[in-house]
């Protein structure tokens, strides 16, 4: 039997290999290192394409044209059609131009769809010569003019309805909303994902998105959309959405008397007392708790593109999955999707990142890789470049992940792509399992809340070793559940590619539970609950995340401050001539600080004001010379930790650092320059800036 | 097309709206110079009188004028062609004033009497950029000083003449030459800015020479301001400012600068015509419906589709678009570059009950844009529905690219006796000649293409003038009229 298996893999691999330029490589730097360390490169390859000289290709939308091109809209507004899009010389030809920033692309009855910043419109080249001639205004929809009323879509439903999300407005720099918060709308139906039929009339769909810069389908045709962090929105999803649902941001509501809203609902309806947002489902009538959660930071900081693959060409294992298109950290994370109760849930896990910028948009192109089109300009990502188009393709190979986590009544049945071994399967510290959510405030973004580990009582491997079912203590429905399977280890030894995913455990099943006296069940004796304080190591205490408590205290706490002397926000006593300088150090937007060189000499006292007039969170850091990209990672790396610590990680080679400050807010630290000469970078650590954002405090004597 | 609630207009949104309407610039203390006789010039050539208004035909050899006062024209003859000075003499200056061109003039403005710059009407002909209006003529030799000559003229940054018998504006800022007490030149005469209709054509030219050595032929502190004699002009609002060095930076005017240090995102026409959907600044709100549309040969129009209305014209360049693909692009405003002809945002057509009901501020119930097709020029043809009715609407450049005509016509339904086309509304509505009609002050003239063209009303509505006709002139080969600017 073990012989078969390998030839299979023999072949397999030989089969692959005239396809994958990369696969030789990716084998050789496997040998290399001795172990068997896998990279995403060696399943799922990134391949570029650049288009001619002096275009410039902020991909916003993409469709593939029944004949195998693909159609590319951009951000100031051309559309290029691609002939060849997969070959080595792909052709690149001029559809359409002077669109008012469209958003999506859509195809259908020989003629391409997309959301303008007014209007849904047809383009049609009516003589054949591959550029538009006619462009029919579908529908038009009021505005009032704000940079950020982005309309996403269209996306075609199974009715053949086109689904847009209307993106609310930005209110600026003022306070003049202080119910609503940072994000307004200022025109009918701005936070509503709308719906319009092919005669162009406009029907509102569901209420409360945001930021709602994704919509697709999942693998069964039914719509789905992404939403990203800010006020009301603790932590971005994706969420399935029916008519009528209403996701959270009150904003929305001052559509909601109009005679043909779906929603009922007024701004009193809304909760101010920041509950956790399992508990503001329970209050608030129709609200929908998203399908799957992403932890903010960890599986991305801002979700964009949606889409399915119903064929398997990301591997059998992958297929009826959905792919979510990250732009601040230039990744795509992938979804496990569930129906339980009547609901979707399920769980998201790290897929493939490193591509070129923040990806927007997502298209499979007529040979099963998927196009993925980026531009990042006004936000920033972690990709080298602003822009750009790139293919990802399947190898061919099997990674080894966890592919699937399912709810069950009693804890969770976990599902990998390849035979686990059952040693590391069986063993329970092969596992860390915590629940924790977070609020639903007008606050921007949220920290971790009421975060407990579960206790695994029971675990059952399957005869083919392909899922293990976890039974557990502490499941507590409506909290995301983070799954990490550290020490799971393949049949051959293997490590997972990504250990993590995270459940959003909206509703519990109601199947029987496990029968624990069953064959093959491995029953875990309680241990002394000595663990059970571990899981927070920035030292939050249980007891303060208790609903009281969080009540009366929305705003993010200062009381997990790292030790004072790097965090002085008080003016020193002993300052008694007052500092030796003075710096406001403000933003700009494209995660910038406004003033990118400081000069001071050995041993100043210095007064910092950080004013942070951006629209999103940021902190400020000094560093030990060198060590930007070190505390940077680091703060990546603090996982679910992250934003309760404020995104400071514990380093000696943090110096001095001020909180992290909500947008438009600002705090003013007090330090002494070191008294060694150098340059020091400043950075803001929040997951994911720290490769733009950031300067040095030149120490001269 | 139905546009319900705007929640609220953005309050501070209005920060965005850099005002672009008027022509004339408007600035710190100006002396004016009165024309209520030519006592302010130093000799009166009987080739200058004071008027009332005038106006010359844009394509005949026509003057209306009338008597009274407030005008400076020139009605030069073969005998009798000289120039006119001011007893006011300069040295630094900023001199604005208002002018008024006949077809073909070639008349000119010469600071201190020496430094000119050439007003001349190159809206009738196509002229090389070097003889338009607002050149800096070539400066001539100066005998014996051996002065660096320059040996051709500088052409203004664009063409943005206004046609004949239309105001133009002109502000120019003027630093005077320096001399030390040997009466040696120490610093040349300098243009720091011209403006023409608003717009820079010219900013910080050294002078080395004088350029127009009739009246003097030596450089001095001080001069005269002074308008050639040898063409038809008319003049008024003329006005300067004497400035000491210190006010230099505020006479200045700053060139509007979307994003600072970012390179500007201008589109240009190349090869064919550029439509380009925007967000335009309208007056208390962003008109968020609204095309601009450029043309190789740089006219270019803007037009709100929510009211089928064409809301700008200008020449020259065509658009910034910093604001809207810089970062965020935030502001999101398209700027018409070149100097633009602001014409109010109304619906171009309305039911009205009676002929004396007041027009409509936007397109009624019942209206829809339907879709823009394009020729091969790339050219749009607009398509609007108004309840039964079906129009098709085409604005092209035509005279050599000098104008624009419209052609609005319904290619379905039959139009009542209740629908109106509005053909201009302003201030004021001149007629001037049988179908061809000035508004606002000789801003902008509205000519329609069939002067026999049935019940055109024009009629005084809350204050201001408005040019209807009926709507049935939409049956047939439909209503064609001109904008001519």
């Amino acid at each position: 039997m073990k012989t078969i298996r390998i030839i299979c893999f023999v072949l397999l691999a030989f089969l692959t290999l005239p396809l994958t330029p990369g696969y030789v490589n990716a084998q050789h730097a496997h040998q290399a290192n001795g172990e068997n360390l896998p990279t995403e490169n060696d399943y799922y390859e990134l391949r570029t394409i650049r288009p001619p000289e002096g275009v410039l290709l902020e991909v916003s939308g993409m469709a593939r044209i029944p004949d195998g091109r693909m159609a590319i809209a951009t951000r100031r507004g051309e559309i290029w059609l691609i002939e060849n899009p997969s070959g080595d010389k792909p052709w690149f030809k001029l559809f359409a131009s002077g669109l008012h920033e469209p958003l999506g692309l859509a195809w259908k009855d020989r003629a391409l769809y997309t959301a303008q910043r007014a209007e849904l419109t047809r383009l049609t080249d009516t003589d054949g010569d591959d550029q538009a001639d006619s462009f029919e205004s579908i529908c038009v929809w009021p505005l009032s003019g704000n940079y950020c009323e982005y309309n996403h879509g269209p996306v075609i439903g199974p009715d053949g309805y086109f689904y847009i999300n209307m993106n609310l407005g930005d209110n600026g720099m003022s306070n003049k909303e202080p119910f609503y918060g940072e994000m307004g709308s200022h025109a009918e139906w701005r936070g509503w994902m709308v719906r319009v039929s092919p005669q162009g009339d406009l029907k509102p769909y569901a209420a409360g998105l945001r930021s709602p810069a994704g919509i697709g389908l999942n693998a069964q045709g039914d719509i789905f959309y992404s939403e990203n962090q800010g006020g009301w929105i603790g932590t971005g999803y994706i969420s399935h959405v029916e008519e009528g649902d209403f996701f959270g941001h009150p904003s929305s509501l001052k559509s909601a008397d109009e005679p043909e809203s779906t929603v009922h609902l007024t701004p009193a309806d809304i909760p101010t007392n920041a509950p956790m947002l399992h508990e503001a489902a329970k209050q608030i009538p129709g609200f929908k708790l998203p399908s799957v959660r992403f932890p903010h930071g960890i599986m991305g900081i801002s979700t964009s593109g949606i889409i399915a693959d119903t064929s398997g060409a990301f591997g059998p294992f992958f297929k009826g999955q959905v792919f979510v298109g990250d732009e601040g950290h230039a990744k795509i994370v992938r979804v496990f999707l569930e129906e339980v109760n009547g609901a979707y849930q399920g769980a998201v896990f790290g897929f493939r990142e490193g591509f070129l910028s923040g990806i927007l948009r997502m298209e499979w192109g007529a040979d099963q890789s998927l196009f993925v089109g980026m531009s990042d300009r006004g936000w920033s990502s972690t990709g080298p470049e602003r822009w750009g188009l790139q293919r990802l393709v399947w190898t061919g190979k099997t990674p080894f992940e966890i592919k699937a986590i399912k709810a069950q009544a009693d804890g969770f049945d976990l599902e990998f792509t390849l035979p686990v071994s059952k040693e590391t399967a069986e063993n329970p510290e092969s596992y860390e399992i915590s629940g924790f959510d977070y609020l639903y405030h007008m606050t921007y973004g949220s920290e971790v809340q009421d975060k407990k580990d579960c206790l695994i009582k029971a675990i059952k491997v399957s005869s083919d070793r392909r899922s293990v079912r976890l039974v557990l203590d502490g499941l507590r429905e409506g909290y995301i559940h983070e799954v990490k399977c550290t020490g799971i280890r393949s049949e051959t030894g293997g490590s997972l590619l990504h250990n993590v995913g995270y459940y959003s455990l909206n509703s519990l099943p109601k199947d029987t539970p496990l029968d624990l006296e069953g064959p093959g069940v491995l029953i875990i004796p309680a241990e002394a609950p000595a663990s059970d304080a571990g899981s927070d190591p920035a030292g939050s205490d249980p007891a303060g995340s208790d609903p009281a408590g969080r009540a009366t205290s929305p705003a993010p706490a200062k009381k997990k401050q790292t030790p004072a002397a790097k965090h002085t926000t008080v003016q020193p006593a002993s300052w008694t001539d007052g500092p030796d300088r003075t710096f406001v150090i403000g933003t700009e937007p494209g995660l910038k600080f406004n003033i990118e060189q400081l000069n001071v000499k050995p041993g100043e006292r210095i007064k910092l004001v950080f004013n942070n007039d951006d629209d999103m969170q940021h902190n400020w850091l000094l560093v030990s010379p060198g060590a930007a990209d070190e505390i940077g990672k680091a703060a990546l790396e603090l996982g679910l930790e992250g934003a309760n610590m404020q995104y400071i990680p514990k380093s000696p080679k943090v110096l001095y650092h001020t909180s992290l400050l909500q947008p438009r807010s600002q705090e003013a630290i007090y330090f002494t320059a070191p008294e060694k000469e150098g340059q020091y970078p400043y950075i803001c650590t929040y997951p994911g800036h720290y490769l733009i954002m950031r300067g040095i405090l030149n120490v001269k004597r | 097309m139905k546009m319900k609630s705007l929640h609220l207009v953005i309050a501070g949104m209005s920060l965005c709206f850099a005002a672009s309407g008027g022509i004339t610039q408007g600035q710190p203390p100006f002396q004016e110079i009165e024309l209520l006789n030519t006592a302010a010039f130093a000799d009166n050539p009987s080739n200058w009188q004071i008027t009332g208004d005038a106006w010359y035909h844009p394509e005949k050899n026509v003057l209306k004028k009338e008597t009274g006062t407030g005008i400076l024209l020139n009605e030069p003859s073969g005998k009798e062609h000289d120039p006119i000075r001011t007893t006011m003499e300069h040295g630094n200056v900023v001199v604005e004033f208002d002018f008024m061109l006949a077809p073909g003039s070639s008349a000119a403005v010469y600071l201190q009497g020496r430094y000119g710059i050439a007003l001349t009407d190159s809206w009738t002909e196509n002229v090389p950029i070097s003889q338009a209006c607002g050149n800096i003529p070539a400066m001539s030799r100066l005998t014996g000083e051996g002065s660096p000559v320059v040996p051709a003229g500088i052409p203004p940054r664009m063409d943005l003449a206004r046609a004949p018998g239309l105001w133009q504006n002109l502000r120019v800022v003027f630093q005077a030459p320096r001399f030390d007490a040997a009466g040696n030149k120490t610093a040349d005469a300098r243009f720091l800015q011209v403006l023409l209709n608003g717009i820079a054509i010219h900013e910080d030219i050294a002078l080395p020479t004088i350029n127009y050595p009739v009246l003097f032929d030596k450089e001095q502190a001080t001069g005269p301001l002074v308008f050639s004699g040898n063409s038809r002009i008319a003049l008024r609002n003329i006005r300067y400012h004497l400035f000491d060095e210190t006010e230099k930076e505020q006479v200045v005017l700053a060139n509007p600068i979307p994003v600072r240090g970012v390179t500007p995102l201008i589109v240009t026409p190349a090869s064919k015509t550029i439509i380009q959907r925007c967000f335009l600044a309208g007056e208390d709100r962003k008109l968020t419906f609204c095309a601009v549309v450029g043309e190789p040969t740089q006219i270019h129009y803007a037009i709100n589709l929510e009211q089928g209305a064409v809301i700008r014209l200008w020449k020259g360049a065509f658009i910034d678009a910093t604001t809207m693909w810089h970062g965020r692009g935030d502001v999101q405003l398209a700027r018409p570059l070149g100097s633009v002809v602001e014409l109010p945002s109304q619906p171009a057509f309305a039911s009205l009950p009676d002929r004396n009901a007041s027009w409509p501020d936007s397109m009624q119930q019942g209206y829809r844009f339907i879709q823009y097709r394009l020729d091969k020029q790339g050219r749009p043809t607009y398509n609007y529905s108004f309840n039964e009715l079906e129009f098709i609407d085409r604005i092209t450049p035509a005279e050599e690219d000098r104008l624009l005509t419209r052609s609005m016509q319904l290619t379905q339904g039959q139009p009542g006796k209740e629908l109106w086309v509005l053909l201009a509304a302003g201030s004021r509505i001149e007629e001037l000649e049988k179908g061809l009609y000035a508004v606002d002050d000789k801003k902008y003239y509205i000519r329609l293409a069939d002067t026999k063209s049935p019940g055109v009303i024009h009629r005084k509505n809350n204050g201001r003038e408005e040019l209807l006709i009926p709507g049935s002139a939409l049956n047939g080969q439909g209503l064609t009229w001109s904008y001519i600017w």
